[in-house]
């Protein structure tokens, strides 16, 4: 019984480098989005410019955790493409929210990649933890009220500012050109703020890089940073 | 025999978890870049309809990966070879994505640049010589003129 099983534990240890081990792949998608979604702390604005949190209000955090899931070794994924529009437009919605800045998609080993001996086994399903995070933002700054369209009724009733900032962006978007010499140009929108000065699409400077140890594989790495686990 | 095989499980064991854990999760964002990189179909804040994109003009991709390896090499000086094992990171960080959509903006500096997937996975591997942890994260990112 004893040399049995040393046989069987040998015969793995020997099988082992040669197959692979538990993990999964797959793709996010954000086709059905109702808002705009940036993953760098700009957006752009309805006239096209691009704002960022100075002109923004914060109103809330998106967190999403998705798993995405295969077999053989990862090379067969299960899950194929995940569209995660429906929990992000969820949370946005309740949290007043009219965008996101600042997304970021995690990716990370699940725990069941390491029990050991089973992940060996191609049919072993893998699996991904997917973490979205971001920050859930709206235009900052008090916003006029629209004029009311020909023939509507006055509201008299309490109309929550949300819903007053979607209304007047959405006018401001219909407005049509102003090109005709007999009305006066409206007021500017007062949704905008100074003008900023030109991005620069830059990256700024980095700490110069730690020394690290030789890597197995070539290719451009950037140096280790502390572990927070 | 019997004890020298459960040896080099154990330091197999060892070794594999080890690197349970210690692996970074593969990031995708692109906080450095000062322009907007969208994400989804609807373009600007304050308008939630669906804005159709200018015609695409290009298209990239871009992946990082992160893994721990403890691998094993051998140097030979004269007629003496010597075995070293290492343990190495190889840590790709999210500036990787700054750099792909700066370099395109640069191309084309009126261009928007929308994310169309992400794509994520990982694996633990034992694969010849090398114990391995990796995940990754990529995307399919399109150019659109305006």
């Amino acid at each position: 019984m004893g040399k049995t099983l040393i046989k069987i534990l040998a015969v793995v240890a020997l099988a082992a480098p040669l197959v692979g081990c538990a993990g999964a792949r797959g793709e996010l998608a954000f086709d059905q989005l109702r808002f705009p979604v940036s993953s760098s702390a700009f957006i752009y604005a309805p006239d096209g410019r691009p704002v960022t949190v100075r002109e923004l209000q914060r109103t809330g955090q998106l967190v999403w955790v998705e798993r995405v899931w295969g077999i053989f070794w990862s090379w067969i994924p299960l899950s194929g493409t995940v569209d995660v529009s429906a929990p992000m437009n969820d949370q946005i919605a309740r949290a007043g929210g009219q965008g996101v800045i600042n997304l970021r998609v995690e990716s990370e080993n699940c725990g069941i990649n390491y029990v050991p001996l089973l992940n060996l086994l191609p049919i072993y399903p893998g699996c991904t933890y997917v973490t979205i995070t971001g920050d859930i933002v709206r235009l900052r700054g008090p916003v006029m009220a629209p004029p009311p369209p020909p023939g509507a009724p006055v509201p008299a009733a309490f109309v929550p500012t949300n819903k007053l900032n979607e209304a007047v962006n959405q006018r401001l978007l219909e407005r049509p050109p102003q090109g005709g010499a007999m009305t006066p140009p409206p007021p500017p929108p007062n949704y905008s703020v100074p003008p900023q000065p030109p991005p620069s699409y830059s990256v700024p400077p980095q700490p110069p890089p730690q020394p690290t140890p030789p890597t197995p594989t070539d290719g451009t790495s950037l140096p280790p940073q502390p572990t927070s686990k | 025999m019997r004890k020298l095989v459960w040896l080099k499980l154990t330091l197999l064991a060892c070794v594999s978890f080890g690197a349970v854990g210690c692996v970074h999760a593969s990031i995708y964002t692109t906080k450095n870049t000062r322009a907007p990189v969208m994400v989804g179909p609807v373009q600007y804040i304050g308008a939630p309809q669906p804005a159709p994109p200018g015609p695409v003009v290009g298209s990239f991709q871009t992946e990082i990966e992160n893994f721990f390896a403890v691998s094993s090499s051998q140097s030979r000086s004269g007629n003496i070879v010597t075995t070293t094992t290492t343990s190495a990171w190889r840590r790709e960080g999210p500036a990787k994505f700054d750099v792909a959509v700066i370099e395109s903006f640069k191309a084309c500096p009126s261009c928007t640049i929308r994310t169309q997937r992400v794509r994520v996975g990982s694996y633990h591997l034992f694969w010849l010589c090398a114990i391995m942890e990796k995940n990754w994260a990529g995307i399919l990112a399109t150019v659109h003129g305006r």
